[in-house]
């Protein structure tokens, strides 16, 4: 039995690669999305206890697959935590007002991100 | 500063009996100042308030920061939890409100308290009253220092005042932690420039340096490596060829076999790129990676023909996983290895080319690049051997 699930969202396909084998050494099961808009119907479909969500993605970016899922009540209460590549000020903002539940600062220890994620699974 | 805010409180510190928990206190108020970890501080300084004035927990939330810091006294000492918010701005009422009247905000009877919600530890650990202060820095709130208590009490103005001096120093030592941070996000942000430079010089490479860092990481990480070295690795591993910039872009993007010169030309990217970042304070600690990057473990590297552990620990993590991606890509004079050939390559450096150690736990990491079953299969054989 699975830890959990996570959705990781990342265009980046060594990412998708890190965040995979990371998460499955850990016990959790892994479903992966290339873009916003798959990330949002992919959080309908499969109900992840979890969604760790990359800002900068062609098609729709993470602020605004963070907003619809937010906006979704299917979805609206799955976690969500932001990977930046930025981490300024300005980026905290518009993930908060986005409604993320966390951010994550890139190039990013994998080691931290799944403590993190195992702080919101708990709950 | 205590004198402006609350002059009624003032005399009230005098009044304290107990003049070495105060020294204590104070002592403690300085070590804050001192540390950047804000987590152990608050350790210490719930350490020292209790000694003073019964308190049974503390907790520091900052504004846009999901998690919140919570020390619960148990038997004399305070343990570290955190806490993980829902949402980076939505919280417990009774922190918001405080948060906009910038002003401290007493509640002694949570339980019959109707004006606030209050986070689910609350009733978890039996809290029976607060004292919530936000802490300010100029004009902003940065955060908020609350202190909790078992027994129901009127909180007297002497706990005030000392929860006030905790408050104002721990927004001083907030405010100096997320400059450090601030910092060196700009310090990363120009490293990553730099590393992006060299990529402009020589297509082939974009990209090439990021992946390189976060694939490191990970591999460092298995090895437990401490959050210092991981720093330098960040470092080292994005700038692991900056020297490229001092070759020649004919000699780099040469479509044909390289003549000696040339490689040797290429053979002095690794000095210069250490000589290039030996100026800069805070790189010291990434110029063993980027100078010892391209050793390899039976010392027939360059440039220094290092061997074995004479090779630092993270520049044979980054050879392993440079060589990986370098064969991974396409190049002026080849196409793209797959990540099965690559696999087989770095197999058959074990103990020559790359630190057995290394390689086999890259291997292991790597067999969830390949869909196919049949390389999987092999990987996880691959790792199961015991090392000679």
């Amino acid at each position: 039995m699975a830890r959990g699930k996570v959705l990781v969202v990342d265009d980046e396909e060594y990412i998708q690669h890190i965040l995979n084998f990371s998460f499955g050494a850990e016990g959790y099961e892994v479903i992966t999305a290339a873009d916003g808009e798959e990330a949002v119907t992919v959080a309908r479909s499969e109900k992840p206890d979890i969604i760790v969500l990359d800002i900068m993605m062609p098609k729709m970016d993470g602020y605004e697959a963070c907003k619809q899922i937010k906006a979704d009540p299917q979805t609206q209460n799955i976690p969500v935590i932001l990977l930046t590549a930025k981490g300024r000020e300005v980026d905290r903002k518009l993930g908060a007002e986005a409604g993320a539940d966390d951010y994550v600062v890139k190039p990013f220890s994998p080691g931290r991100l799944i403590e993190r994620v195992e702080g919101f699974i708990k709950k | 500063m205590l004198d402006e805010e609350h002059p009624e409180l003032a005399q009230d510190i005098s009044a304290l009996e107990d003049k070495a928990a105060i020294e204590d206190l104070l002592a403690n108020t300085k070590g804050i100042l001192e540390s950047l970890d804000l987590g152990s501080m608050l350790t210490r300084l719930a350490e020292a308030l209790a000694s003073l004035i019964e308190i049974d927990a503390l907790s520091l939330k900052l504004q846009n920061v999901a998690e919140e810091i919570l020390l619960v006294r148990k038997s004399g000492r305070f343990k570290r939890e955190m806490v993980y918010g829902s949402r980076i701005m939505g919280e417990a009422s009774f922190s918001r409100s405080a948060m906009e009247s910038g002003r401290p905000l007493v509640v002694e009877d949570i339980g019959s308290d109707t004006a606030f919600s209050f986070p689910s530890y609350v009733k978890r650990e039996g809290f029976r009253s607060l004292v919530a202060v936000p802490l300010l820095s100029g004009a902003r709130r940065t955060g908020l220092v609350t202190i909790y208590m078992r027994k129901k009490a009127p909180v007297s103005s002497q706990v005030l005042a000392i929860i006030s001096i905790v408050a104002s120093v721990t927004a001083a030592a907030v405010e100096n932690s997320q400059l450090v941070r601030q910092l060196e996000t700009n310090y990363f942000s120009t490293v990553e420039a730099l590393a992006a430079a060299i990529e402009a010089k020589d297509p082939y490479t974009r990209g090439h340096s990021k992946r390189v860092t976060q694939f490191a990481i990970l591999l460092a990480e298995r090895f437990g490596v401490s959050d210092v070295e991981i720093r330098n690795l960040r470092y080292g591993a994005t700038l692991h060829d900056i020297g490229k910039i001092g070759v020649s872009g004919k000699i780099l993007n040469k479509e044909g076999r390289l003549t000696t010169e040339e490689y040797e030309a290429i053979k002095r990217h690794p000095a210069i790129g250490e000589n290039i970042i030996g100026r800069v304070d805070f790189l010291q600690g990434a110029r063993p990676i980027v100078r010892s990057h391209h050793e390899r473990f039976d010392g027939s590297g360059y440039p220094d023909g290092l061997r074995e552990e004479e090779i630092p620990f993270l520049a044979r993590t980054v050879a392993v996983v440079d060589f990986f991606d370098a064969l991974t890509s396409d190049r002026p004079y080849r196409k793209a290895y797959s990540i099965e050939q690559t696999i087989q390559i770095i197999r058959g450096g074990i103990g020559g080319e790359f630190d057995p150690m290394v390689a086999k736990e890259f291997l292991e990491i790597s067999s969830c690049l390949t869909k196919d079953p049949q390389v999987s299969e092999l990987l996880s054989g691959a790792a199961a051997p015991a090392m000679p």
